[in-house]
């Protein structure tokens, strides 16, 4: 994240006090960062996200659910 | 904690913030990190964000004459802080002994909201105390009191 990134956030939302920003620097209720979240999760349902063998990474929660794809 | 206060940006991780402080010598990005140190225990660094290197200048001296609201910026990113990690204990201890006064002066400024809403104890030679206004100490810890 770079500095003309945080100043336009902190110009457009001037006056908010707080400003969350998710890991990308878009805030984080906006389109941009709800449609990251989905493809992230979506990658990482379909184990893209883990170097072969450390599938193990995984949360337990996801462990049962069948790769897609 | 009505003074005067720039806007911050909070991380998705709650454990970063970061703002400009604005002056004459321009806009500076400044960072607030609580880095963990074991358990719930937090240690608080706030300096100029050096874009280069990627870490927070702690020696960094910026004299941009805007002093308090920079303090009360840093004080309500601890009340913000603890507010999403409620059993946290934060440890500030400055890098430098100019940057343990503005952090005794970060608390003294806003001493009334700060004594209202926090646990404030105070490091003398290693050893804590509960913290009393005019005494000048090493190191400061604060948590929560359970109102927040």
């Amino acid at each position: 994240m770079d500095r003309e990134t945080l100043l336009a956030l902190l110009e457009k939302n001037k006056g908010a006090k707080i400003i969350d920003i998710d890991e990308w620097g878009v805030l984080d209720n906006s389109p941009e960062a709800i449609k990251r979240l989905e493809d992230f999760k979506q990658k990482f349902l379909r184990r893209e996200c883990f170097p072969p063998g450390m599938e193990h990474w995984m949360p337990d929660e996801y462990k049962d659910l069948p790769p897609k794809d | 904690m009505n003074r005067e206060r720039y806007d911050l940006i909070r991380h998705r991780s709650k454990i970063r913030f970061d703002f400009f402080s604005k002056g004459p010598k321009g806009l500076i990005w400044k960072t607030i990190q609580f880095k963990r140190s074991g358990g719930n225990h937090f240690n608080l660094s706030f300096g100029d964000w050096n874009e280069s290197l990627q870490k927070i200048d702690d020696q960094a001296r910026s004299n941009n004459l805007d002093r308090d609201k920079l303090l009360s910026t840093v004080a309500y990113a601890v009340l913000e802080f603890l507010e999403n990690f409620p059993g946290a204990r934060i440890t500030a201890g400055g890098s430098t002994p100019a940057r343990t006064r503005l952090y005794q002066m970060a608390i003294n400024t806003n001493w009334v909201e700060i004594n209202l809403l926090l646990n404030v104890s105070g490091s003398i030679n290693g050893i804590w105390e509960t913290m009393e206004r005019r005494k000048n100490y090493d190191a400061f810890s604060v948590t929560a009191k359970s109102i927040l």
